[in-house]
């Protein structure tokens, strides 16, 4: 029993968590919103090593602070910029506080990361007037589905795997769309979701794919796989 | 060794510590600053010239002391709004008298901006906020939440208000379609130290145009339905009185002057209606009399007006000719009219007098591509040009003590 209780203090001795490691906790656990409905962390849209083969939403991590600005220019502050998707994404109670200890230790672990150049803000182009998009090549779409898709939405048709029950199935989803949206072509209403999001009136809590992560061709080639027409 | 087994195992489960924000975190030392930024916000410096881009959420900040010189630097476009992916639309905005402060109007209303099969983005049924930045530092201090169409807005003199108005014109059409029980709509004043809303007071139709008196008891508003509501901030309840701007003027439904800005004389307290409809300057005096004798007749569509410093001349831009006017506000007597660079400059919106001898005049451009802020000089010479974001629609002068 002695020799139980020293393994353990020794144990706990070396495990105290620093700024930096419970910060890359907090980037890597959906918990760290508070929300019982939130299925994401940071680590959901953020790259933060290369060869990430996810096509993410998001920008990567490394380099954040040698950035002029984020969201393409429209946030100078990166805590702005991770408050927008504390709040919006992750459905945390609130913007974070810079003085507060989890939002510090989140930041030390993104200060941890490999910094860059100094440079101007990544590009970030959101498609607001969306136009519809031809289905295209099925077996791109596939590739694309995976590395875009999957990790929330789950395999097509059944959802297995998926991150969240609030997830769509697709591309299931589309059959409400007749009652939905009348007298619309379901590729517009899948390209209008993909390109806006949550926003622009839409709802829910997906991120927006600008024009730089998925290309139009990679859309099409998305639409042509799921069947979309 | 079982019992070791699970001690072990115990002490492990200990190394992780709580994600959940509404616990308390670990004790943590921290080695770095805590969330760095970058050197995003230019502060007043020795003076700027503030424009809001209703268009690209942006405000541009150009360097005053370079007024009057042949090029005049943007020294920063800086992007306003709570949402990097919607354009919020930031109509106006408006500066402490100490410069402590920022104060910028998002109306959420930006046509054409995001359409798919969920409809059409903007179309101002959303409601405004109000930002307050800190101007020291840029950062958000606070956000008031106002109505939909937020269109202009002013501080007190004394800088614990700022009022608010709403150019609400779909308002008029659903009380003329009779699913709105009125087409008034309000104007909210905020208090600015706590940022929430004091009183929303009814005033009139799409008020847009606002200025408070020299004396911060009053507020005029111009409003859409032909007339000037003036708003007794020293009495109880904030009791408003409605002047219609003619003897011929119209309602809500049919107006015929449209009052849309307005400016106060810092002389005479008269206030100087800019009215597009009929293409002229009306005057209501202190004592709230509309004066006919001093009606302005300029043609083209005038739009905010502003005085020149020592109030003797009160300067007009019009749209639809592009020109600015000087008129005597003692008389109504227009004394001069001066061109604007036609190919660098449409649509002009705004005249802000910098001294005897330069105008700031903020040209909308085609709402597509930049506008741009001229400096003119009152004998007409062109002085500057420079471009500044889509669709600027306010111009202020930022300074410190």
């Amino acid at each position: 029993m002695r020799r139980a209780l020293v393994l353990a203090a020794a144990l706990l001795a070396g495990c105290a968590p620093t700024a930096q490691s419970y910060g890359e906790q907090l980037f890597n656990d959906p918990q760290f919103a508070g929300s019982k409905f939130n299925a994401w962390s940071c680590a959901t849209c953020h790259a933060v090593r290369s060869g990430d083969a996810r096509i993410l939403t998001g920008h990567p991590m490394p380099g954040l602070f040698q950035r002029s600005a984020t969201w393409g220019g429209a946030l100078p502050r990166p805590i702005d910029a991770a408050s927008f998707c504390y709040v919006a994404f992750m459905r945390g109670p609130g913007a974070l506080s810079p003085d507060e200890p989890h939002s510090k230790a989140l930041s030390a672990y993104l200060q941890s990361l490999p910094a860059a150049a100094p440079s101007g803000p990544l590009p970030f182009t959101v498609v607001a007037n969306v136009v519809d998009v031809a289905p295209g090549d099925a077996v791109r779409g596939k590739a694309v589905y995976q590395q875009a898709c999957q990790a929330c939405h789950g395999e097509p048709h059944t959802g297995n795997g998926r991150n969240s029950t609030l997830a769509t199935i697709l591309p299931d989803v589309q059959d409400d769309y007749a009652s939905v949206f009348p007298g619309v072509k379901p590729t517009l209403v899948f390209v209008e979701k993909i390109r806006h999001g949550q926003f622009l009136g839409i709802g829910g809590n997906m991120p927006p794919f600008s024009q730089e992560v998925l290309s139009d061709d990679d859309l099409g080639a998305l639409l042509g796989y799921l069947g979309v027409r | 060794m079982k019992r070791l087994a699970f001690v072990v195992l115990l002490a492990l489960g200990a190394c992780r510590p709580s994600s959940d924000p509404s616990l308390p975190a670990p004790s943590l030392t921290f080695s770095t600053p805590t969330w760095p930024e970058p050197a995003w916000w230019p502060g007043a410096g020795n003076g700027r010239l503030v424009l809001s881009n209703s268009r690209d959420d942006t405000l541009s900040v150009l360097d005053a002391t370079k007024v009057g010189q042949a090029t005049l630097p943007e020294v920063a476009r800086v992007p306003v709004g709570l949402n990097p992916v919607e354009i919020e639309a930031p109509h106006h905005a408006a500066i402490a008298p100490d410069g402590s402060a920022l104060y910028v109007n998002l109306s959420e209303y930006a046509p054409g901006t995001g359409t798919g099969p969920h409809g059409a983005h903007g179309t101002g049924t959303i409601d405004g906020k109000v930002l307050k930045l800190d101007g020291a530092t840029g950062h958000l201090l606070g956000t008031t939440r106002v109505d939909r169409n937020s269109g202009d807005l002013e501080v007190s003199p004394d800088g614990t208000l700022v009022a608010v108005t709403h150019y609400d014109l779909l308002r008029i059409q659903e009380a003329q379609a009779g699913t709105a029980p009125s087409p008034d709509a309000r104007v909210v004043l905020i208090d600015t130290a706590s940022m929430t809303q004091r009183a929303a007071v009814m005033v009139c139709a799409a008020p847009h145009g606002v200025r408070f008196s020299k004396d911060g008891k009053r507020l005029y508003v111009a409003c859409y339905s032909d007339e000037v509501a003036v708003v007794q901030l020293d009495a109880k309840d904030f009791p408003v009185t409605r002047i219609k701007v003619a003897a011929n003027a119209g309602t809500a439904f049919e107006a015929r002057q449209t009052p849309y800005a307005l400016s106060v004389s810092p002389l005479t307290g008269d206030v100087f209606i800019s009215c597009p409809r009929s293409g002229d300057v009306r005057v209501l005096t202190a004592a709230l009399t509309i004066d006919d004798g001093r009606r302005t007749l300029l043609g083209g569509l005038p739009q905010l007006s502003g005085f020149s410093p020592d109030g003797t001349t009160l300067w007009v831009p019009t749209q639809g000719d592009d020109r600015v006017h000087a008129v005597d506000p003692l008389t109504g007597t227009r004394t001069a009219s001066l061109n604007v660079p036609r190919d660098r400059c449409r649509n002009v919106h705004q005249v802000l007098a910098l001294s005897s001898t330069l105008l700031a005049v903020v040209c909308e451009g085609d709402h597509v591509a930049p506008g741009s802020l001229v400096v003119l000089g009152t004998d007409g010479t062109v002085k500057s040009v420079t471009d500044v974001g889509t669709f600027p629609d306010y111009i202020g002068l930022w300074r410190t003590p």
